[in-house]
């Protein structure tokens, strides 16, 4: 190691390939180490075996023995011919033969393989058969018993010699074998020593083999160190960043809720401006900023939606659902827009279709309002069509299958691919021609996944499209329906074919009767009392009232009622204690619709309510719309009544209340406003434009006046005026002469709901800060509040009177 | 306790080989000229402290046949004699070391366990034929080398000892 730092990452770089080679070099290199000691083993085997075999009977111990049995023979020869030793010829027989026997051993057949063949072993070897031959005669096996001195002496001489040639081949013999034994201790020792030099070349190869190793380990240790510093980076990174966009969606959820409120205002005083005598330019001018407003307004739903799903606020509820309403709804609501085109809509809905789903109603007529609404937009001639029939999800999933079918100008594969992602439009020259978000068919498409069903499409340009909705939405019973909605027939509405304002006309005739629903409605102030007694009494329900939670438990356990209406913040029993003494009670009051009334649209205010036992949520101002998709959505249509289910468009996004608002309602309105101008009023105030926008809620107001009769408002709003409840006198006591923040934002939150319910905007935003900064105030600060509430008090006042809603 | 499983195997051998073995307990005297003399530790004698045998009496025992090659002859050969523990089991050999004793003096000692553990030839016959004393005659002791490859070994080559003529059993 070099310990170079800068040098590492370029190590690092091309790693793979340079330590392949070295691998593969180190590889072949130890390979022939190995087959040349294993040739080396083999070698030296070799040589043992072949030593082995002969070094057994020791080659020198045999040319020994030959020269021993010589010189035994010679001796005895001796003897026996100078006849020392008569009668010892059996024992010269005998040691002749030993002696014979020792020749064979030294003939090279045997020394061959230890020793190099001598030539004087040849000699010696030839003269001693030439001996035995010319002895045997005399001693041999066949030889006479008796031995002749004399002829044994003839041998004497010749015999004498040949055991001197024998010590001399002796001698030799054991210097060859020396010699032998010498070189193959030399050969043995060189082998040695390349198999040391083998074993060195081994140990450093293997030592550095494993330098690499060490090397590669440790190289893949920083890296799987610098990668997991990268990945905790990036965690970091990322939860950064989903908090960031959490944060985004949230502000623009916020800031699209904001936004909706004044444009509410807009249209609405768009709507009033409308009714009003304008020439027709004017009218004109006033049609197109219309257009523009509503346009506008349902791109700024769409954003609020797509906010919504994307700070995981939205939430889905499934209740048990009849089908064919829904589609009956989506049907009459659509078709006046196909018919402004002069489109045939058709729907058509299988007749073994479950009738009872469980399914979230308002999320799966959103997906159809948003496919339905493309269709018609993107086809200028021929039909749309929709179809409903059991379907199956990708994964095998039973469900329901919608298609929605066009004759449109369809689209292209491009196109098409970049249909559902976020943000693209599916072609821009064909977005600016038709206008959109682009964010109806994600938000349709992340509605659907989150009903774990699917989106699909199928297109061909200038042929039309057909969009496939499949969501796994269960078959319920179609009792399940009827438990849900707090008793009664469901109103099924009729044949898949019947067209759309048939319908809804039926249904305004069929309503009253069977929709009536019993409602408990809890709140502390006697404006917003009476306010949605008379809105639901317009709508024609029964209504129970109670002025606090532990009332409201009284009387729901009395008895029964199919809705409770219950405000959050109350004296003596706040809204979630009741509804959690609810839930305690026995059945069924138990199983009581809860609905919590209240002002904050933030995310944890309405997980506090669900976490209490309430099954849902109305935001104050309520608006009459939002009440009736709140009933439509609990009880279906029937409960909407002859304020008229079909005819009203609260439930379409894309359409501006107050746009929408039944004709005659608003001219009673008009009439009032326009009747009164120059009433003569207590007190002559000079209203700059704008004004009446800043300090009234028109929009709400002439929504309320439509929900409850302008008498009902009137009688409201004078009640309010002349403070028979003491909101305002209430707060103002507190506030100049001292009084716990607790106190003062409990009386400052009364006056906001009095005064967004009646739609005296400023009022009411002026009470809701008091609300939330009632702690912060000072000696000084409060009855400075107090004279500017005064103030936005008389100022509202004397609109209202100018406005003609006032006596003055 | 080795010369008494010696003694059971060598019985065993000879019933199993249903041969008209002499009782091991009575060794008749040579007739011919005695060839092997067995002596030291021995139950069993017919001359004195020692047991003798003639040629006849060596060819009397159950005889037994391979053929090896060993560093003495170019070729194979083929050794023909009685196994020399069933000469030991006739004379009631009880010690633990055998040396052999060659005419010409030369002596070698082997345990006795070899004699049990391989079927070790007190050869009489080469080759079918009578082997004199040139050729290394009239008894060698041989081991069936070409079987085992332990028994390729300088150990054993020295302990196959020819020409012999006594076999005295030490402790």
């Amino acid at each position: 190691m070099n310990g170079d730092a800068a040098a590492e990452p370029v190590a690092a770089r091309a790693p793979t390939s340079r330590v392949g080679r070295l691998m593969v070099l180190m590889v072949v290199l130890l390979s022939a180490v190995f087959g040349g000691i294993g040739w080396l083993q083999t070698q030296s085997l070799a040589l043992l075996n072949a030593n082995v075999v002969y070094q057994g009977d020791n080659i020198v111990w045999s040319f020994f023995q030959l020269e021993t049995e010589s010189l035994r023979l010679g001796q005895m020869l001796h003897d026996v011919a100078e006849e020392k030793q008569a009668g010892h010829h059996e024992a010269l027989r005998e040691r002749y033969e030993l002696f014979v026997s020792r020749i064979s051993l030294v003939e090279p057949h045997r020394t061959r393989e230890v020793m190099p063949e001598l030539e004087m072993q040849r000699q010696v070897l030839t003269r001693l058969r030439d001996l035995v031959s010319r002895l045997d005669p005399l001693l041999g096996p066949e030889a006479p018993a008796q031995i002749d001195p004399a002829r044994i002496r003839v041998f004497l001489p010749e015999f004498e010699a040949l055991g001197k040639s024998v010590r001399d081949l002796s001698l030799l013999a054991n210097q060859a074998v020396a010699e032998t034994i010498t070189r193959r201790n030399e050969a043995v020792r060189d082998q040695n020593r390349i198999g040391i030099g083998l074993t060195i070349f081994q140990c450093l190869m293997i030592g550095a083999f494993a330098f690499v190793v060490v090397r590669q380990v440790r190289s893949l240790e920083q890296r799987r160190s610098e990668l997991e510093t990268l990945a905790l980076n990036l965690q970091e990174a990322r939860a950064e960043a989903e908090q960031a966009s959490r944060t985004k969606s949230a502000f623009l959820a916020n800031m699209s809720h904001e936004l909706r409120t004044p444009f509410n205002g807009l249209l609405g005083m768009m709507s009033l401006l409308d009714r009003s005598s304008l020439t027709a330019q004017q009218r004109e001018y006033l049609g197109i900023a219309r257009q523009s407003g509503e346009h506008l307004l349902t791109i700024l739903n769409d954003v609020l939606d797509f906010s919504k799903m994307e700070s995981g606020r939205l939430e889905m509820v499934a209740r048990p659902t009849d089908l064919r309403q829904t589609v009956s709804e989506v049907q009459a609501l659509m078709a006046p827009q196909a018919r402004d085109k002069a489109l045939k809509l058709e729907v058509e809905v299988a007749a073994d279709l479950p009738e009872v789903v469980q399914a979230d109603a308002k999320r799966v007529k959103q997906i159809l309002f948003n496919l339905l609404g493309n269709a018609i937009k993107f086809t200028d001639t021929g039909r749309v069509g929709l179809t409903v029939d059991r379907g199956h999800t990708s994964t095998g999933r039973p469900g329901v299958r919608f298609r929605i079918t066009d004759t449109g100008i369809g689209m292209g594969e491009e196109t098409r691919t970049r249909l559902f992602q976020r943000f693209s439009q599916g072609d821009n020259s064909i977005s600016r021609r038709f206008g959109g978000t682009g964010l109806g068919l994600e938000i349709s498409r992340t509605l659907a996944e989150l009903m774990d069903g699917e989106i699909s499409v199928t297109s061909q340009v200038g042929r039309g499209s057909e969009f496939t909705v499949v969501l796994p939405l269960a078959a319920l019973d179609p009792s399940a329906l009827v438990a849900a909605s707090g008793g009664g027939a469901p109103v099924r509405i009729g044949a898949a074919d019947s067209p759309a304002l048939q319908l809804s006309d039926r249904a305004v005739a069929d309503t009253p009767a069977a929709g009536s629903l019993q409602v408990l409605v809890t709140d502390d102030h006697p404006v917003n009392r009476k306010f949605m007694q008379v809105l639901l009494e317009r709508l024609g329900h029964r209504v129970l009232l109670a002025t606090n939670g532990e009332e409201a438990v009284v009387i729901v356990r009395e008895q029964p009622c199919d809705l409770v209406l219950m405000d959050v913040h109350m004296p003596v029993m706040d809204g979630l204690t009741a509804a959690r003494t609810i839930r305690s009670l026995p059945l069924p009051a138990s199983r009581v619709l809860i609905v919590a009334l209240t002002a904050d649209a933030f995310a944890e205010s309405r997980e506090r309510v669900r976490q209490s036992g309430m099954d849902d949520f109305l935001a104050k101002p309520v608006q009459l719309h939002d009440v009736e998709e709140l009933l439509r959505k609990h009880f279906g249509a029937r409960a909407v009544g002859s304020m008229g289910s079909g005819a009203s468009p609260a439930a379409v996004p894309a359409t501006a209340p107050a746009a929408a608002m039944p004709a005659s309602h608003v001219s009673k309105v008009v009439v009032a406003t326009a009747s009164t101008p120059d009433k003569p009023a207590r007190r002559r105030v000079r209203i700059k434009p704008g004004e009446p926008a800043r300090v009234l809620d028109l929009a709400h107001i002439a929504d309320t006046c439509a929900a409850l009769s302008a008498d009902a408002y009137r009688t409201l709003l004078a009640g309010f005026m002349s403070d028979e409840s003491a909101s305002l006198s209430g707060l103002l006591v507190l506030l100049e002469q001292g009084g716990e923040a607790d106190e003062r934002a409990k009386a400052a939150h009364r006056l906001k709901g009095a005064a967004a319910s009646l739609g005296l905007r400023e009022l009411a935003e002026t009470a809701g800060a008091l609300e939330a900064d009632a702690a912060s105030l000072t000696e000084e600060s409060a009855p400075q509040m107090a004279q500017h509430l005064r103030t936005q008090f008389e100022t509202a006042r004397e609109m209202a009177t100018r406005l003609g809603w006032l006596v003055a | 306790m080795i010369s008494r499983r010696h003694f059971m195997v060598a019985s065993a051998a000879s019933v199993a080989l249903g041969v008209a073995t002499p009782p091991v307990f009575a060794l008749d005297r040579p007739k011919g000229k005695v060839v092997l003399t067995v002596s030291g530790k021995i139950g069993i004698r017919n001359a004195g402290t020692a047991a003798e045998f003639d040629m006849d009496m060596l060819a009397a025992l159950p005889q037994h046949s391979f053929s090896t090659k060993t560093p003495w002859y170019p070729e194979a050969r083929k050794f023909t004699g009685p196994l020399l523990r069933e000469v030991l089991a006739a004379v009631d050999a009880q010690g633990k070391t055998l040396r052999a004793i060659a005419l010409n003096e030369y002596k070698v000692d082997l345990p006795l366990g070899d004699a049990l553990k391989f079927n070790l030839v007190l050869a009489r016959l080469m080759d079918d034929k009578p082997m004199p004393v040139r050729d290394k005659g009239p008894l060698f002791i041989i081991y069936p080398f070409d079987s085992d490859e332990t028994l390729r070994a300088e150990r054993y080559y020295s302990r196959a000892a020819w020409q012999v003529k006594t076999i005295d059993v030490l402790e």
